[in-house]
């Protein structure tokens, strides 16, 4: 252990983790430059260790840890983890209250870096848990109070959020040791490596359990809903931090322990459809974008799940992109939170009057989610679907290209009209009602996530350059180009005609259920009916029966020993020593008899 | 910036349908002029505009979709705190 004290300078994120923890000591001026200066030192550190394995440290007899790997699958999220860390920070700046958030924030980006990083799974897990905890204060925050967020309510959905990340943590340590277990507790098998492929179903216990795990965090359909209840509730600076970490995390460990799982392809597909209707009826504008980072996921799991050395690299820069682009349209959901009080589609209206720098920054965002020409959606979604066409994989390929005509709808107009343009008449918050735009440090980061998003479509050589296996991929082929702009104006065109007619679903101020109905309202109900019908009477009626029962001891006891009792009642000493003879006497018979 | 956004607000159909109508010809180009092949991967790439029609008919799909979704699934907003003092959120 000592070994691993004297590495600490060598472990990625650990000064964004350490640090976050000095920031509420600090005076405003000077927590605002550690807010920035720190992910920077981080970066700073990563890039300066050698590639491989940092060090070991052996923690038990033979047991060796890794704490960190350097090699180009986790360099890529080690690279844009601390890319957008800084920008969140910078988003974050004009927060002047000494809170909670702050230190979350960074501690959050420090161990999902960590993470990444990590080259076993004892330390996967402890980091895997270390986001699970540090990102649940982002929701339970007090702060944004007046800002359409119910402290309450934030309680109540941080805890459903911190068990569910929990047990995913879990169920990783379980499946790890079963994993060590079948090989006989072997060393070499605590690495975390290429862990299974073909179908899942054919993979051991262990293998399947670290599977579960990450697809917990992956959000996976039936287990995604932790993701649209949660982060709708995180403060308006917390979200774009809690947007950005936790699923990419588990694309990564995905990505590193399951490429060329089958039933990935088939699990990315649906991820990638069935989130729109939702995205298409939801009024909440923030719920929306986790609806549609959810279809997002689902692209990074059909390129893990085809396992080529496109696809990884498809799924590595479609998340390296996805990170960029889906932070800033929740950076400009965050403002129009922060300016409007509320971000529901149903109360606001005319915003980009007086909003106009962070609706032309949010129209980026949605240019580049919908892979439109010339951003950075294009040219690195453009890599799976590739992957897809050399799999020979066609269902697949029109099913993506289904996603992305759902990707226009959600992100490419519903966010931007919603959030900046729809109509004034009716709404409760127009542009008469709030005082400006975003404060400058949100349109500072804003336009540089932006510029990125750009430059990455633009140019995306440096980005090409350091994915896993790195390529030469050309994006802009005439049949791409056009191709992609036909999906996109078409689909587009079917929204203003369907629109035009008015059979386009409109907002509306109410809730649709999903599956986390299930542990909210129908596993309590059945637990309440099971307890009235079943489990209350039996527990009631043992209750009764162990009360009779130590009710009728006591009256015997009472009856024997009480006032009235035979050896209550004072005694002659003639009965005393009478009793004590006889006593003695039986003693006496009883050692004669059996010894 | 906001005269940019009202220009472009004024004029965003007309730059949609102008935009629908380049992909197509864009199409005619490079299949009959340029003969860019070499990039499709798949059997229906071959079919004159296929992404158009699929975007359009995938989206009005996908909307109807919403629809069915919003008839099953939608609820009051305080749906999950009607049972106060019983129910999850209460």
């Amino acid at each position: 252990m000592l070994e691993l004290l004297s590495e600490l300078h060598r472990l990625p994120g650990l000064v964004l983790v350490l640090g976050a923890l000095v920031l509420p000591l600090l005076p405003v001026t000077l927590r605002r430059v550690a807010m920035v200066a720190l992910p920077i030192l981080s970066y700073a550190q990563l890039l300066s260790l050698p590639e491989g394995i940092a060090f070991q440290v052996e923690i038990m007899d033979g047991l060796v840890l890794e704490p960190v790997r350097i090699d180009g699958l986790a360099m890529v999220w080690g690279h844009i983890f601390h890319i957008v860390a800084i920008l969140a920070s910078i988003y974050s700046l004009h927060v002047a209250e000494r809170g909670v958030e702050q230190l979350a924030a960074l501690s959050y980006a420090g161990s999902a870096i960590g993470a990444v990083m990590a080259g076993d799974f004892i330390t996967l897990f402890v980091y895997w848990e270390l986001t699970a905890i540090t990102s649940v204060f982002l929701i339970w925050s007090p702060a944004d109070k007046n800002l359409d967020r119910d402290p309450a309510e934030c309680l109540r959905t941080g805890m459903r959020y911190l068990v569910i990340q929990v047990s995913s943590g879990v169920i990783l340590l379980a499946g790890a040791l079963a994993w060590l277990s079948a090989r006989d507790w072997d060393p070499e098998a605590l690495r975390f490596g290429h862990l299974h492929s073909g179908s899942i179903f054919d993979a051991e216990l262990g293998a399947q359990l670290v599977f579960l795990a990450f697809g917990i965090k992956a959000a996976f359909p039936l287990l995604h809903n932790w993701l649209q209840d949660a982060y709708p509730k995180g403060t308006h600076t917390g979200t774009v931090v809690l947007s950005a970490f936790t699923t990419k995390m588990a694309i990564y460990a995905l990505a590193r322990g399951f490429a060329g799982t089958d039933e990935l392809i088939a699990l990315g597909v649906f991820m990638t459809l069935f989130p729109i209707p939702f995205a298409v009826l939801e009024n909440d504008l923030r719920r929306v974008l986790a609806y549609s980072l959810n279809n997002q996921l689902g692209f990074m799991c059909v390129g893990v799940g085809i396992g080529t050395a496109l696809s990884i690299n498809g799924a590595a820069a479609h998340a390296f992109a996805h990170i960029l682009y889906k932070s800033l349209l929740f950076m400009a959901m965050g403002a129009v939170l922060y300016k409007a009080g509320t971000c529901k589609a149903t109360e606001i209206g005319g915003l980009y009057r007086k909003m106009p720098w962070t609706a032309a920054l949010c129209i980026v965002g949605s240019l580049s989610i919908s892979a439109m020409p010339l951003f950075s959606g294009f040219t690195t979604k453009s890599l799976t679907m590739s992957a897809a066409g050399e799999a020979h994989l066609t269902w697949v390929a029109l099913l993506l290209l289904v996603a992305s005509a759902g990707v226009v709808e959600h992100s490419g107009i519903k966010i931007p009209y919603s959030g900046f343009f729809s109509k004034e008449e009716g709404k409760k918050i127009t542009s008469q009602d709030i005082d400006g735009e975003a404060p400058l440090n949100m349109r500072v980061a804003m336009g540089l996530t932006a510029a990125m998003c750009i430059g990455l479509g633009l140019y995306p050589a440096p980005l090409y350059a350091i994915l896993p296996t790195p390529t030469d991929y050309e994006a802009y082929t005439a049949p791409h180009v056009v191709g992609q702009l036909q999906l996109l104006f078409f689909a587009a065109l079917a929204y203003v005609l369907l629109k035009k007619r008015g059979l386009y679903p409109k907002e509306e101020r109410k809730i649709f259920l999903d599956s986390d109905v299930l542990y909210r309202r129908f596993a309590p109900a059945i637990a309440r009916a099971g307890w009235r019908r079943g489990l209350g009477p039996l527990w009631t009626g043992t209750l009764g029966l162990g009360a009779g029962l130590l009710r009728g001891s006591l009256g015997t006891l009472y009856r024997w020993t009480g006032p009235g009792g035979m050896f209550g009642r004072s005694w002659t000493a003639g009965g005393i020593t009478r009793w004590s003879g006889a006593m003695i006497g039986f003693y006496l018979l009883y050692i004669f008899l059996w010894s | 910036m906001k005269g940019l956004l009202d220009a472009l607000k004024g004029r965003v159909l007309m730059l949609l349908y102008v935009g629908c109508g380049l992909s197509l010809v864009g199409e005619v180009i490079f299949r009959f002029v340029g003969h860019s092949y070499d990039h499709m991967h798949f059997g229906y790439e071959e079919i004159f505009g296929v992404h158009a029609g699929w975007g359009f008919i995938a989206f009005g799909l996908l909307v109807a979709s919403a629809h069915a979704l919003g008839a099953l699934t939608r609820r009051d907003e305080d749906y999950y705190r009607v049972d106060d003092g019983e129910g999850d959120d209460a």
